[in-house]
């Protein structure tokens, strides 16, 4: 359960970090945006979402060994991506609040 | 970001284009099929109702598989090897060679009654489905291992020529645009699937190559050992061999789990007792002869991504270690990146990431493939019968090939162990329906057009519920019945193959609400010169 659990975490630091670096890009910025409220707001540093990443990673070569936290991570960054593409595909204006 | 010539990109773009053209069909196949094995034990348990039963991974050999061994009359010098049942694999499976006779046998075990087991005559996933991924059962001069050797070397060459035509990838990594024209949701979607897992699809056909690496270079391997191959790959594996003396011997099998424990002792004393030693098979070597000698083989790592390639031969009169084989380094590496590929490792998380990687894969090469058909119909409006035959290899090759695998399924629980017809048996009329089913979705698309896309989703969509149905009326195992047994190999069987009509569904429905909205858009402009291009986009 506590694996499951620690997985689940790796998960979220992932996707969280593909948010952070697609919210950092002016393109998806603005569709995420959209409404005329973009231009008032900061454009976010990428460095969130690669520290996100990167903690990802961290958490899970800690919680396997090398070799299986390396492949996990990858899988799960892989698969984020694809999830917060697909999240930003539908226009997510909820996603308003982190984008400070 | 590397700054490219246009002339370099366009020519890139070119490669791209027509070796995923060529080889597109080829690699949704092999893709597919790999996807598909690395759940081959868990298919096989919903295929061999038989493989049903929960097991340990510590279970002992004696009480189980000594009688039967003792009662096995095999000539002096036979070999047999057994394999420990494990969570994936429950039964202890017994796998004989008669020296006098020549001829193989095979013993199905209960793990913890012992007692031999009906056999469901079937080739499942692991003797047809998974050597589809890697030889595609073309058997003649090892030419189906040549063919998918090729394909992988052409998927590296697509990775690279992929990552080159894009000007920003970054950029182009997040993007999906799903209320644009078809045409750009297709590209948006193999740029995106084939971005995101970029590097498992390099390592993927690497580590595939390097598996069969005795096979593709078997000559150069064969030539310090006078054109002997089998000679080559026991060097490499450190294999072991001892001759034959020739003289009867005059002790009897005794025990195989003494064995077994000193092997994995030896293993955890040498690895400092870290992770989870267990041997996967034994084998009993030159039966009944003085020389006779058990070898205990450790194959996977289960901790680990790699594979462990550990065995040691004791002698089964005197107990003397004969051999004791540890890997190389360099065997070692080898070893990782076939252990990378082979997906035999205790972690399902990673398994089922590994299953939505192979599918990303299968997305990936649809989408590329349905560009470029697009992109032939759009130009090839003047030569019909081409634009025909791309798109019912199109077809065929993607919604057909999964019909064939539902056929395969259903096949599987609609015949019975005695079916045969016209000298066939059950396992190979099983293999009839696929390649029936198969060949018949290639002729559907090329009498219906494009709406065999929509037929045969519906197809898609039916025999996997009927599959999923079958299950539960031949076993009585449906999905909540599995799941309170603890059967989850079956119940994730059930609940992918109702994913998979649900999908089939969704997507009749986005293809059903894009042509609406072509349709929509046709009637507003009113220009019937329009129509080439928009049924281009709708496919």
């Amino acid at each position: 359960m506590i694996e499951t659990l620690s997985l689940l975490v790796v998960f979220l630091l992932c996707l969280a970090g593909n948010v952070y670096l697609i919210l950092s890009q002016e393109k998806h910025r603005a569709a995420v945006l959209e409404g005329g409220i973009s231009t008032a707001l900061k454009r976010l540093s990428p460095w969130i979402g690669w520290g996100c990443l990167l903690a990802g990673l961290a958490l899970s070569i800690s919680l396997e060994s090398l070799a299986f936290g390396l492949v996990t991570w990858f899988f799960m960054a892989a698969l984020s991506v694809i999830l917060a593409a697909l999240t930003l595909a539908l226009r997510p204006h909820w996603l308003r609040r982190f984008a400070f | 970001m590397i700054k490219v010539s246009e002339d370099f990109r366009r020519t890139m773009w070119w490669l791209h284009s027509w070796a995923g053209a060529g080889l597109a069909g080829l690699l949704f196949v092999i893709f597919w099929f790999g996807t598909l094995s690395v759940f081959d034990q868990e298919i096989d348990q919903w295929m061999k109702p038989e493989l049903r039963i929960t097991s340990g991974d510590n279970i002992a050999l004696d009480p189980i598989a000594l009688p039967q061994l003792q009662a096995l009359d095999v000539a002096q010098g036979s070999e047999i090897m057994i394999v420990r049942p494990e969570q994936r694999w429950p039964t202890v499976d017994i796998y004989y060679t008669d020296r006098a006779t020549g001829e193989d046998g095979f013993l199905r075990l209960d793990p913890h009654t012992g007692a031999a087991l009906k056999q469901t005559n079937s080739l499942a996933a692991t003797d047809f489905l998974f050597p589809m991924h890697y030889s595609l059962h073309a058997s003649w001069q090892n030419i189906g291992y040549w063919i998918v050797a090729f394909a992988a070397l052409s998927m590296l060459v697509l990775v690279i020529s992929g990552v080159f035509i894009h000007r920003k990838i970054i950029e182009e990594f997040f993007t999906l645009r799903p209320k644009k024209p078809a045409r750009r949701v297709i590209l948006d979607l193999h740029t995106l699937f084939g971005v995101a897992a970029l590097p498992f699809y390099v390592i993927m056909p690497l580590s595939g190559i390097m598996i069969f690496a005795t096979t593709y270079f078997a000559g150069p391997l064969s030539l310090p050992f006078a054109g002997d191959l089998a000679a080559a790959e026991r060097v490499l594996d450190n294999g072991f061999e001892r001759p034959l003396a020739g003289q009867a011997s005059t002790t009897s099998l005794g025990g195989i789990d003494t064995f077994i424990k000193r092997a994995e002792d030896i293993w955890r004393q040498a690895s400092g007792a870290q992770g989870r030693e267990r041997s996967d098979f034994v084998y009993l070597h030159n039966m009944h002869d003085e020389n006779a000698y058990i070898s205990v083989e450790r194959y996977y790592e289960r901790d680990g991504v790699g594979m462990a390639l550990n065995h040691i031969a004791f002698d089964l009169k005197t107990g003397e270690i004969l051999s004791l084989v540890n890997p190389t380094p360099v065997q070692q590496v080898l070893a990782w990146l076939k252990g990378f590929h082979f997906v035999q490792f205790d972690h399902w998380a990673l398994r089922w990431l590994y299953f939505c990687g192979g599918l990303s894969g299968c997305i990936m090469i649809a989408c590329g493939f349905l560009l470029w058909m697009n992109a032939r119909l759009r130009k090839g409006a003047k030569a019909p019968a081409k634009v025909r035959a791309a798109r019912a290899f199109t077809i065929g090759t993607m919604t057909g090939t999964l019909c064939a695998t539902a056929c395969f399924f259903i096949a599987n629980r609609l015949l019975t162990n005695a079916a045969e017809l016209a000298g066939f048996d059950r396992a190979a009329l099983e293999v009839w329906a696929f390649f029936g089913v198969w060949i018949a979705a290639f002729a559907h698309a090329a009498l219906r057009g494009r709406a065999a896309w929509k037929d045969q989703l519906w197809a898609i969509a039916v025999l996997t519920i009927a599959a999923a149905a079958l299950n539960w009326i031949t076993t009585g195992d449906w999905l909540m019945a599995s799941m309170s047994q603890s059967l989850w190999a079956v119940a994730g069987m059930d609940i992918v193959l109702l994913t998979t009509a649900l999908t089939a569904l969704l997507t009749l429905k986005a293809m059903a609400r894009q042509e609406a909205g072509l349709e929509k858009q046709s009637g507003s402009i009113g220009s019937s010169q329009m129509q080439p291009r928009m049924s281009g986009q709708a496919e």
